[in-house]
């Protein structure tokens, strides 16, 4: 199933904490988009990357603009996993990319 | 005996043992699918050294300047501190010496889309992104250390992108995130 087709979620308790730690270094970004954030994971082989619901207008033709906080942890196995609020041409929070670094499927998110 | 077999036929009578080589049969499909996973990974091989200068970025300290950083810096430690790590680097160092860096942009084919989703909204060619990053790569080894990703501006076809290289202990760089810098 593509990945538009899946409908927006509520994040779960472990993505809400991921959120909150990127959003937390996201210096120049409102943190209210936090509220009420909507999520649905991107195809990325289980890493963990979430695309981020606009809170007005449609989720189509939203394109990367500028990298806005990065974090980076060590998984439960070792591998390093870097973390990267991106946001959209507008400046809205767009997508949360998690890439670990050896490509294997996201185990754990750090408490802090 | 005779009661083993009276055991085994009252299994087979309780559809147990179907049930039993369901699960067998199904175990050891997943066993093949794994292994051939592991061996369609995205793997590429270049030849060619590229020396030209270029401009790292240091977007990451100052994202996260004064702010929790997680275990970053003792994972940083602790990666120049080991064996594995520093065979890494030499492993890397020497395939660049030889003209050869093994560099992966994914291990299955949804982390290679992943990886080229922004260039593809740039309408830029995946083959010419690829193509430009392992040229480059060569040129910015020494940089490159285990446990820490190196970011690098480059140029392709006339559009500027940045991408994250990250070298593992065993010398192989993953490429997982390519994007346009405005």
């Amino acid at each position: 199933m593509s990945a538009e087709f899946i409908p927006f979620r509520e994040p779960s308790g472990p993505e809400r904490r991921l959120l909150a730690i990127v959003a937390a270094l996201a210096t120049d970004v409102d943190p209210a988009w936090l509220e009420g954030v909507k999520v649905r994971t991107m195809n990325d082989g289980g890493m963990g990357s979430l695309e981020l619901a606009p809170l007005r207008g449609s989720a189509l033709k939203r394109g990367f603009g500028r990298k806005a906080a990065e974090y980076q942890f060590t998984d439960s196995d070792g591998v390093d996993v870097l973390v990267t609020l991106n946001l959209d041409a507008d400046g809205r929070p767009f997508e949360l990319d998690v890439w670990k670094t050896d490509f294997s499927p996201l185990a754990h998110i750090p408490m802090s | 005996m005779p009661a083993l077999i009276q055991v085994f036929l009252r299994l087979v009578a309780l559809k147990r043992l179907g049930v039993l080589l369901f699960v067998l049969a199904a175990t050891l499909c997943a066993a093949n699918t794994a292994s051939a996973l592991e061996s369609a990974q995205a793997k590429t091989r270049i030849r060619g050294l590229d020396f030209a200068e270029h401009n790292s970025d240091g977007l990451l300290s100052a994202a996260t300047n004064g702010k929790p950083q997680g275990n970053r810096v003792a994972l940083s430690e602790a990666a120049s501190g080991s064996l594995l790590a520093a065979e890494g680097a030499e492993v890397a160092a020497a395939q660049a010496e030889g003209g050869k860096l093994a560099i992966q942009f994914g291990k299955v084919a949804n982390q290679v889309s992943h990886a080229f989703r922004h260039v593809d909204a740039m309408g830029l060619e995946r083959g010419a992104v690829k193509s430009a990053i392992e040229e480059h790569l060569p040129s910015v080894i020494s940089q490159l250390q285990p446990g820490k990703p190196l970011n690098q501006i480059i140029e392709v076809a006339g559009q500027r992108i940045r991408y994250t290289a990250y070298l593992l202990k065993d010398g192989i760089i993953n490429v997982g995130r390519i994007h346009p810098v405005p």
